[in-house]
C-alpha cells in the first residue's frame, strides 16, 4: 500500500515545521501552503489524498477553501486542524464536508490518527468535542408543520408590534382594537404555539421571520 | 335785571372795596377772561385784603338811564355805609353808562375803565385819579393777517352780531375795510341769525375764510354765548375760521390772527391801575393805557387741515397743539422698551449660544465615546490576533518539537519529562488562546455572527449551568464587521448580566432580520428588575446603549420584577452601494 499523500495548509511556519515532523514518518507530505487560495490551487494541481488545513487563514479561510475544492473534487478529504475548541467550529467544519476535526493542542496525539481515519474513509473528531458535536447535530429540529400558518393575520400584526416595543395599550390604539382584545390575541398565540409569555412570543416572531426582513 | 354779588366776611375787617361793574355778566366771553385775570392779579399783588363786588348791567337787553335806574339805586343802598374805594367798568356798555351816572352814586370814587377799545373811552368823562386800560382793535390788521396766511383768499365772511355795540363795529368795519375793495370781498353776516350763518359758512366757496368777531345778539335778537356759537359754526364751516382771541384756539379756530392784544395782559394792567387808584397814586391827569399787541397764535392741527404753509405765518407766531415728535413724547417709554428688548435679545442670544455650545460639547463627547469604543475594539482585536496567530501557534509548535526531540534520550524518564514540557507548552497555548478569544472572538470572522453567537451561548451554558436556546437562521447577507461585532457584544453583555444577576435557568437568544437591520432578542426567566427602580445605572446597559447609538440602532430593555428580562437590540445594516 502506497503512502498517503498529504497536503498541509497552515499559515504559521513554525507550527507547520512541527507538524511536518509528526507527519513525515508515516505519510508522504507533498506540499505545505500558507493560505486558502494556495490550498485550492495545490489541491487542483497535486491531487492529495488528504488535506490538513487550518481554519483561520489569510485569503480564504479553511472552510471557504474546502467549499472551493469540493467544486472540482467533491470527494476531497479535509481534516481541520485548529486552535479553536469551540464545537461550533467542529460542527461547521463537518457540515462543510470535512472528514476530520482536530484541535492543535491535541495534534501530537490525534493528528496521525485523524489522517489514517481519513485515508480509510472514516471521520475523526477530537474526542473532547465529539459528544457535543453529535448532540448539536441531533438538535436539528424536524419541523412538522409551519407554526406560523396557525396564526391569524391579526395575530401576526399584534406580534409584529409587540416586537416593535409597543405596549398592549399602544398596540390596541394602533390597530383600533381594545387592549383587552390585544391581550386576548396574545393569549391565543401563546396557547396555539405552546410558548410561554411575551418573551417567547418575540423569539418565535424573530425565528420565523414574522418581523419581516 | 340787576344782580349783586357779596363775598363772605366782607364787613368784618373792613377791607378795601372794589365795585366791578360788568356789562353783560361775570361769565360773559370775552370779558370773563379779562375779569378773571384782573381778579387774580389783584389778589396776588395787593398787600391787604380787597373785596371785589360784582354788579351787572343787563346791557344785552336795552340801554338808557331810565332802565338802569334800579341798578343805581341798588348800588347806592349796597354801599350806604361807605362808598367803594374804586369802581371798575368791564366792557363797552359799562364804560359808556357809568361815567354818565357816577355822580348819582359815588361821585368821589376813582374810576378804572377796561374791557373796551380805546374808541369807546370818553376821555372827557375821565377825572383826576381815573384810569383806562383799553385795547386797540385793528380789524384791517386782522384781515391783512388772514390774507398773508392764506394769500389765495378771495372772500372773508365776517361773523358779527346785531346789537347796538355790534352795529358800531359794523360801521367801523365798513369804513376801515374800504381799502380791501379790490383785494378781497368782505361778506357781512350781521344781518343773519346764527342758523343762517351756519348755512352760509357751510356753503362758502373755495378760497374763503371766516372771521369770527363779536356775536352778542344775532339778527334774530337771540343772545348768543360766544363759545357755543363758535362751536356750532366750526362744526359745519367749509372754510377756515379765524378769531380774535387766543382762548378760542381749541374750538376749531385756525388762529387768533393778529394784530391782537392779550386779554390776560389787559386784566393784569387793569388790576395794577386799581391798586394805584387805591393808594391814590394815579396821576392827576387821567391816563389811557393801550395794551400792546401780542404775537399771533395758531392751532397746528387746523393749519394742517387747511394746508397752510407754516412759513407764511407772521414771524414770532406761536404754534400750539403741534404734536411733539414721538421721541419727545415717549422718550422714557421708548428707552425703557428698547432696553428691555435689548436685554431680552442679549439673553436670548446668550441662551442660544450656550445651547449651541452645549450641543457641540455633547456631540464631541458622543463622538469621543464612539472613538473610544472603536479604538478599544481595534486594540483588542490587534492583541487577540497577535496572541492567536503567533504566540499560541508557536507554543504548539514548541510543544510538538519538545515531544519529538530528535536523537534524544529514549529512557522512560526522559520521555515523561519531554511529554511534561510539551503538555505545559500546550496548556500555555490553550490559555493564551482563551485569552485571545476573550479579547476578540475570532469565530466572528471565521464562521460569522450566527456561529459566534452559538459558540458564546454554549460557553455560557457550560459555565453558568443554564439552558441557553439559540434560534438564529443563517444570515445569508454578509454583515459589516461593526454590525456583527455590535450585536455580538450586546449578546455577550446580556448573557453576562443574566449570569451575574438574573438567577435564570433558561435563556433564549434569537437573531433575525427586521426592517433592513438585524434584530437580536435575549430573554431570561430570571428575577428581572423594576425598570424605574434601578438604583445605579447598569454599566452593562450603558455600554449596550452606547454601542447601539454608534450605529443608529435601537435598544429596548423590558423587564418586570420576577418576570424576567428581554433585551431587544436592532442595528441597521448599511446598504453597500452597488
Amino acid at each position: 500500500m502506497s503512502r498517503v499523500r498529504v497536503l498541509l495548509a497552515d499559515d504559521h511556519r513554525i507550527l507547520a515545521e512541527g507538524l511536518r515532523s509528526l507527519l513525515v514518518p508515516e505519510f508522504d507530505l507533498i506540499g505545505v501552503v500558507e493560505d486558502g487560495r494556495a490550498m485550492v490551487e495545490a489541491a487542483k494541481a497535486l491531487k492529495p489524498d488528504v488535506i490538513i488545513a487550518d481554519i483561520s487563514m489569510p485569503q480564504l479561510n479553511g472552510i471557504e477553501a474546502l467549499e472551493e475544492v469540493r467544486k472540482f473534487n467533491p470527494n476531497v478529504r479535509v481534516i481541520f486542524l485548529t486552535m479553536h475548541r469551540d464545537v461550533v467550529y467542529a460542527r461547521r467544519a463537518l457540515e462543510a464536508g470535512a472528514v476530520g476535526f482536530v484541535v492543535k493542542h491535541a495534534a501530537l496525539d490525534e493528528l496521525v490518527l485523524a489522517v489514517r481515519a481519513a485515508a480509510q474513509g472514516r471521520i475523526f473528531v477530537t474526542p473532547a468535542l465529539a459528544g457535543e458535536v453529535l448532540r448539536g447535530m441531533k438538535h436539528d429540529p424536524l419541523e412538522t408543520a409551519d407554526p406560523v400558518a396557525s396564526l391569524t393575520l391579526r395575530q401576526r400584526e399584534v406580534l409584529r408590534l409587540l416586537v416593535d416595543g409597543l405596549t398592549t395599550k399602544e398596540i390596541g390604539s394602533k390597530l383600533h382594537i381594545s387592549a383587552r382584545t390585544v391581550e386576548d390575541h396574545k393569549y391565543r398565540m401563546v396557547e396555539c404555539l405552546g410558548v410561554k409569555g411575551n418573551a417567547e412570543l418575540i423569539h418565535f416572531a424573530i425565528k420565523h421571520g414574522i418581523v419581516g426582513p | 335785571m340787576v344782580v349783586l354779588y357779596a363775598p363772605f366776611g366782607a364787613t368784618a375787617v373792613k377791607p378795601k372795596q372794589v365795585l366791578l361793574l360788568h356789562s353783560f355778566g361775570r361769565e360773559f366771553a370775552p370779558y370773563n377772561v379779562i375779569a378773571a385775570a384782573f381778579r387774580s392779579e389783584l389778589a396776588k399783588d395787593s398787600g391787604e385784603p380787597i373785596a371785589v363786588y360784582d354788579a351787572t348791567m343787563d346791557a344785552g337787553q336795552a340801554s338808557g338811564s331810565d332802565v338802569q335806574e334800579p341798578l343805581l339805586e341798588l348800588l347806592r343802598r349796597r354801599f350806604s355805609d361807605s362808598p367803594p374805594d374804586v369802581v371798575v367798568t368791564m366792557g363797552p356798555p359799562a364804560a359808556a353808562f357809568y361815567p354818565q351816572n357816577r355822580d348819582k352814586v359815588f361821585p368821589a370814587t376813582p374810576l378804572v375803565i377796561t374791557g373796551v377799545d380805546e374808541r369807546f373811552v370818553l376821555k372827557s368823562a375821565l377825572r383826576a385819579g381815573d384810569a383806562a386800560v383799553a385795547s386797540h382793535q385793528s380789524l384791517p390788521g386782522v384781515v391783512d393777517n388772514i390774507l398773508r396766511v392764506l394769500p389765495d383768499t378771495q372772500r372773508i365772511a365776517l361773523v358779527l352780531g346785531n346789537s347796538p355795540l355790534e352795529r358800531f363795529w359794523a360801521g367801523e368795519g365798513h369804513r376801515q375795510f374800504a381799502r380791501f375793495a379790490n383785494r378781497v370781498s368782505i361778506e357781512w353776516l350781521n344781518e343773519l341769525s346764527l342758523e343762517q350763518m351756519r348755512q352760509r359758512v357751510a356753503t362758502l366757496p373755495a378760497h374763503s375764510a371766516v372771521l369770527y368777531t363779536i356775536l352778542l345778539t344775532d339778527a334774530a335778537g337771540v343772545p348768543q354765548e360766544r363759545g357755543a356759537a363758535l362751536a356750532r359754526l366750526s362744526e359745519v364751516s367749509a372754510a377756515p375760521i379765524f378769531s380774535l382771541y387766543e382762548r378760542e384756539l381749541p374750538q376749531g379756530v385756525v388762529g387768533s390772527s393778529g394784530p391782537l392784544h392779550s386779554q390776560q395782559r389787559e386784566g393784569a394792567l387793569a388790576a395794577a391801575a386799581v391798586l394805584r387808584a387805591l393808594s391814590r397814586e394815579n396821576p392827576a391827569d387821567p391816563t389811557i393805557q393801550i395794551v400792546d399787541y401780542e404775537a399771533s397764535v395758531y392751532d397746528w392741527r387746523e393749519l394742517k387741515r387747511w394746508g397752510i404753509d407754516l412759513a407764511r405765518l407772521p414771524t414770532g407766531s406761536e404754534i400750539r397743539f403741534q404734536p411733539r415728535p414721538l421721541w419727545d413724547e415717549h422718550r422714557t417709554f421708548i428707552i425703557t422698551a428698547l432696553a428691555i428688548f435689548l436685554l431680552q435679545a442679549a439673553l436670548l442670544i446668550a441662551l442660544v449660544w450656550q445651547r449651541i455650545r452645549r450641543r457641540r460639547a455633547e456631540e464631541e463627547a458622543l463622538a469621543l465615546s464612539g472613538r473610544l469604543i472603536t479604538a478599544h475594539e481595534d486594540e483588542r482585536r490587534w492583541l487577540a490576533r497577535e496572541l492567536h496567530d503567533d504566540i499560541t501557534q508557536r507554543l504548539v509548535g514548541a510543544a510538538i518539537d519538545a515531544a519529538n526531540l530528535p536523537g534524544s534520550d529514549q529512557s522512560p524518564r526522559a520521555i515523561d519529562a519531554r511529554r511534561s514540557v510539551s503538555n505545559t507548552l500546550m496548556q500555555l497555548s490553550e490559555d493564551i488562546h482563551d485569552l485571545s478569544y476573550q479579547l476578540h472572538p475570532s469565530v466572528l470572522h471565521d464562521l460569522g455572527l450566527v456561529e459566534a453567537l452559538r459558540a458564546e451561548c454554549e460557553r455560557v451554558a457550560r459555565s453558568e449551568a443554564m439552558r441557553v436556546d439559540v434560534a438564529a437562521d443563517d444570515i445569508s447577507q454578509s454583515l459589516p464587521r461593526e454590525v456583527a461585532l455590535c450585536i455580538y457584544r450586546i449578546a455577550q453583555e446580556a448573557l453576562r448580566n443574566i449570569g451575574r444577576h438574573a438567577k435564570a435557568s433558561i435563556v433564549q437568544l434569537s437573531l433575525g432580520l427586521k426592517d433592513g437591520g438585524l434584530l437580536l432578542a435575549v430573554s431570561d426567566n430570571g428575577s428581572g428588575f423594576e425598570p424605574g427602580l434601578q438604583i445605579r445605572p447598569s454599566l452593562g446597559h450603558a455600554s449596550m446603549r452606547e454601542r447601539i447609538r454608534l450605529l443608529d440602532g435601537k435598544l429596548d430593555i423590558r423587564s418586570s420584577l420576577g418576570g424576567g428580562t428581554i433585551i431587544l437590540a436592532w442595528v441597521p445594516i448599511p446598504q453597500v452601494a452597488a
